[in-house]
């Protein structure tokens, strides 16, 4: 692949597919600071892996699946799980004053507190859904069985709702 | 989006982000992208150098016919060698990343974590063996360690206490990779649980 090339479709993952990478790393991690080495060392592993990418799957698939590996990694690389709780979160919002974006904020918040709670296992299947990857896209991208990505995603479904009612509750 | 009308709620709210002023610096990793690579070519290139430069040595020091010339001239062919062949594994790939699936970049990762174990376990039987090579140059050179001059004992010192340093960053490389073995087969082993159910 000639650098030229390899740049423009860099360019293409880190902008179009740039929110769905900050997604993923953040579903791996909740300090802000650490997120954003995180994602900055999600899109060097996607420059490093480019060359290799041969068009077999979505360039979008392909991304997901260098994220996701970086994210294994830096689970492995910490001794202590990552943070599930929330250290500082700024979301700078569109329209502050409306009550609306605040719930939305909040609940959008609720839910990526109860996916970072989740088993490796489930909170992958669960950030690709939510992604909108398809069973088999997401079985491609994780190297399982068709199967296995359907139990998955409803133990994961049980376990995200559970986790989201407890919140609620406190 | 799903057949599910339960997950395409929870997919709404996931991706309903507020704009974000936070881009990422692309420029500014470029160019890290560029400098890591840089520093990883000067490494190499400095490892080769070091080890031409130890050759030489080796090559003069075996010319003179000596018995203490010949095995430090042996020894230092045999470092030349394996310093090349380790810095030239480590140029051939110095930015290979992994594209495989989750799953298979684990395995692959654990099967880079146990050779990089055995890598930091072989330093000990290097180690070991680079003492009997001072001590038996030491002996063959007829060096008395009383009556040898200043030169004598501190190159003795500082070649044991090189040894010595390097056989601690062994063993703790080999804990630290011990560690991360630990690590990456426990989340192998949860993300493997359902397969196995």
């Amino acid at each position: 692949m000639s650098s030229p090339t390899l740049e423009a479709l860099f360019d293409e993952v880190a902008g179009l597919h740039g929110p769905m990478i900050r997604r993923i790393a953040a579903s791996y991690e909740a300090d802000p600071e650490v997120r954003r080495e995180l994602q900055q060392d999600i899109l060097m592993a996607v420059w490093r892996a480019l060359p290799s990418w041969r068009g077999e799957a979505s360039v979008r698939t392909f991304a997901a699946r260098v994220a996701h590996n970086r994210g294994v990694d830096h689970v492995a690389r910490h001794a202590k799980a990552p943070r599930t709780v929330e250290l500082d979160e700024a979301l700078p919002l569109d329209a502050p004053s409306a009550q609306e974006v605040v719930e939305r904020g909040e609940q959008r918040e609720r839910l990526m507190r109860a996916v970072r709670a989740l088993p490796l296992a489930l909170r992958q299947v669960t950030v690709l859904t939510l992604e909108d990857f398809t069973p088999s896209e997401i079985a491609d991208v994780l190297g399982v069985g068709a199967n296995v990505v359907s139990i998955r995603l409803t133990r994961a479904k049980a376990a995200l709702r559970q986790a989201m009612q407890e919140q609620e509750r406190t | 989006m799903t057949s599910d009308p339960e997950w395409n709620d929870l997919a709404k709210a996931w991706r309903d982000e507020p704009e974000v002023s936070e881009t990422f610096d692309l420029v500014g990793m470029r160019r890290r992208l560029k400098r890591r690579a840089m520093i990883a070519r000067l490494k190499a290139a400095s490892d080769i150098i070091l080890c031409l430069a130890v050759g030489g040595i080796a090559v003069s020091a075996l010319a003179r016919g000596t018995a203490a010339g010949v095995i430090m001239g042996l020894g230092g062919l045999a470092f030349v060698l394996l310093g090349m062949t380790v810095a030239l594994w480590v140029a051939r790939a110095p930015w290979e990343t992994r594209a495989d699936t989750v799953d298979g970049a684990l395995r692959s990762e654990i099967i880079q974590t146990r050779s990089a174990i055995r890598r930091a376990r072989s330093g000990y039987i290097l180690a070991v063996g680079a003492i009997a090579f001072i001590v038996l140059t030491a002996i063959t050179a007829h060096v008395d360690i009383d009556t040898a001059g200043e030169d004598a004992r501190f190159a003795i010192v500082l070649s044991l206490s090189v040894v010595l340093a390097s056989l601690a960053w062994g063993f703790w490389t080999d804990r630290r990779y011990a560690k991360r073995l630990a690590r990456l087969e426990k989340l192998l082993a949860e993300l493997s649980q359902e397969e196995e159910s």
